[in-house]
């Protein structure tokens, strides 16, 4: 049953697989691009190196959301269509259809995943890093699958509703916003914006989304 | 006697204008049962209810024994269900479609699907979006046929095809139900289609049951009569007058439950059977419906 | 297989449909285009042909069965009766006459003559013979 559901869902959603298998193999390449002689470069030269470097890792967790959000409305987009008339008529409860319907996106996650960790792992063994200077691929790539995960976990559980659902869902995130600038633009100092406690509490350990902040460098000191 | 389709003072709101309400259906096993209305009289809500996709107000509903939500897996798993507007993945081809469709049923007969495809002429490795309506219909009829259910419930399945489509699909219906005894439950408007093939009909009016019958009862039970002096009163009769009509002395009656030994009533009361007609399942249907709009009083 | 048994039956006369199945295969083995000893089609095949509920073939056959005109076979099918030369000939003949009643009742009807009947006859026997 899992390999059928695996199989149509992977067909459904092969295009953007392939698309972010090469994205996420070509991010950690970038970063080496300018990587050559290293070994005995000055400091100053080093330094300038894993800063721009490091600027090409803030993509990563742009690209884990990317993958989240494309095979998490994914997963549900065929069964949108039909209004889930045929997925209600199978002989599963829902839960276990849900749980087909997720493991077999979080197989498909893997791909990129994967895909990261060879480009991670080729790109660090095409440079020659000085002293004091290390790669991390191992523990990049963990981390992307990580952040890759929770992001596919919260847009799955979006678009698992009605289209109205998520459309809401959506439309009620865009109007915090929305008054936030209002609020913002009539410079009330002392209000505290809502859009930026929000955004704290997710984003600051525990929020869910702290996955994705801080440093994201697989050449570090 | 033992039922596939049993439901209880059923009831069901959607909106503010269309509400099912005390839906008492028996299907009986073996039975193809056909489930007759106009577009709009509940048919498919009702469908929905039995299948555990809508919640009722009120009333309990069992298939197959088991009861609707509680069991509903186990229900489903002996059900072949052909939606109004089948809907399947349109991105898979033919043979990826009934893989994934077999996937979910023990009992899928592979063979039987295939055999059922050849004489359907479906190719394998077309993808389902550039199948056409017919072709669709053909599949959905496939898949759930080769499931080899217990119980098929199907909405308007032949609704919209050409009628050598339609042919083919009932066809094959019909050569599954020859080989076994399991339960039909068929919603239709198309009148003709189902008088051939059912021997029991439910009609369904406006979120309520009209009238649940032997097709053969049905059928025999309804005539339209040539009266001349007919009563303008109507008092106690033995048969349900649907209908009654004068053209100067001659009067046409519409009657249900109708038997020949009741022609005595008329002179009875005066009036002279000129002509008993028989209805057609269309005609009583018809009748049947007007009746149950405007009720003769 | 074609012929008479496979015909389609009209679901809007008042005649039930086994009646009208059941009649087909009389006329069949009358004309005997189903001979004797032969085998009936199966009560699957005929129904989903005819596309008629496989219960209306079944009392169809065991109406059949009932005066004489075929047996079951236990496992084996439905098989049309070994029937004397004479009894065939009576039934051909029973048939042939239900056709005639037939015909008088319709030309009554519509108010044809016994003469146009039998002119009409005439031409169109000898436009079959030609």
């Amino acid at each position: 049953m899992f390999k059928q559901v695996l199989k149509a869902q992977w067909l459904a959603a092969r295009l953007p697989v392939v698309l972010l298998a090469l994205l996420g193999f070509a991010l950690p390449l970038l970063t080496v691009t300018s990587g050559s002689g290293l070994a005995n470069a000055p400091v100053e030269r080093v330094g300038q190196w894993l800063f721009a470097a490091q600027q090409v890792g803030v993509l990563i967790p742009g690209l884990a959301l990317l993958a989240g959000l494309l095979l998490g409305i994914g997963a549900w987009a065929p069964d949108h269509a039909g209004k889930h008339v045929y997925a209600l008529a199978l002989p599963v409860p829902r839960s276990m259809f849900v749980l087909l319907r997720f493991a077999a996106g979080v197989t498909l996650l893997a791909i990129p995943v994967a895909a990261l960790g060879v480009g991670a792992l080729v790109a660090t063994l095409s440079v020659s890093l000085p002293d004091g200077v290390h790669a991390y691929p191992l523990q990049l790539t963990a981390r992307f699958a990580m952040a890759a995960l929770v992001c596919f976990a919260i847009f799955f559980a979006i678009s698992i509703a009605t289209k109205r659902a998520a459309v809401a869902t959506l439309g009620v995130i865009c109007g915090v916003f929305l008054a936030d600038a209002i609020l913002a633009s009539l410079s009330i100092k002392d209000a505290a914006s809502v859009t930026s406690t929000v955004f704290n509490l997710l984003t600051n350990w525990p929020g869910p989304l702290s996955i994705l902040m801080g440093r994201w460098a697989l050449f570090d000191v | 006697m033992s039922y596939a389709i049993e439901t209880f003072d059923l009831a069901y709101r959607a909106g503010k204008y269309f509400e099912i309400r005390d839906l008492g259906l028996k299907v009986r096993e073996g039975s193809i049962y056909g489930f007759l209305g106009p577009n709009g009289s509940g048919k498919t809500t009702t469908i929905r209810l039995l299948l555990g996709m809508l919640k009722p107000a009120r009333g309990t509903i069992a298939v197959l024994g088991r009861k609707v939500p509680d069991e509903m897996a186990r229900i489903l798993a002996q059900t072949g269900y052909v939606p109004e507007r089948p809907h399947l993945y349109p991105y898979l081809t033919l043979e990826q479609a009934v893989r994934y469709h077999a996937a979910f049923y023990e009992g899928f007969d592979m063979a039987y699907a295939g055999e059922m495809r050849r004489s359907f002429g479906l190719p394998l490795d077309q993808k389902l979006s550039h199948l056409s309506k017919g072709e669709m219909g053909k599949l959905h009829m496939l898949l759930v046929l080769a499931q080899r259910p217990k119980l098929l419930v199907l909405d308007e399945p032949t609704d919209g095809l050409d009628p050598v489509v339609r042919r083919d699909v009932l066809s094959a219906l019909l050569d599954f139900c020859s080989q076994g005894s399991a339960t039909v439950f068929i919603s239709s408007h198309l009148v003709h289609e189902l008088e051939r093939i059912c021997d029991w009909v439910g009609v369904l009016d406006n979120g309520r049951l009209v009238v649940e019958l032997p097709m053969q009862s049905f059928k025999n039970g309804i005539k339209r009569i040539r009266l001349s002096g007919a009563p303008s009163l109507v008092g106690d009769t033995p048969f349900v007058v649907l209908q009654r009509e004068t053209a100067g002395t001659e009067h046409v009656w519409v009657v249900r439950g109708w038997q020949p030994p009741m022609a005595q009533w008329f002179e009875g009361v005066g009036a002279v059977v000129k002509e008993v007609v028989d209805l057609d399942l269309e005609e009583g249907f018809v009748e049947l419906l007007r009746s149950s709009r405007a009720p003769v009083s | 297989m074609t012929g008479v048994v496979f015909q389609q039956i009209d679901p809007r006369s008042s005649i039930p449909l086994y009646v009208q199945i059941a009649d087909r295969i009389r006329i069949a083995v009358a004309t005997g285009e189903m001979p004797p000893g032969g085998a009936l089609p199966s009560v699957r095949h005929l129904a989903s042909q005819l596309r008629v509920n496989p219960a209306t073939v079944v009392q169809a056959y065991r109406e059949l069965e009932e005066v004489g005109v075929v047996e079951s076979r236990q496992g084996a099918g439905t098989f049309v009766r070994e029937l004397a030369e004479p009894k065939r000939d009576a039934e051909r003949q029973r048939l042939a006459r239900r056709l005639v009643r037939q015909l008088l009742q319709e030309a009554a009807a519509l108010g044809v003559t016994r003469e146009d009947l039998e002119q009409a006859l005439r031409v169109e026997m000898k436009v079959k013979l030609a």
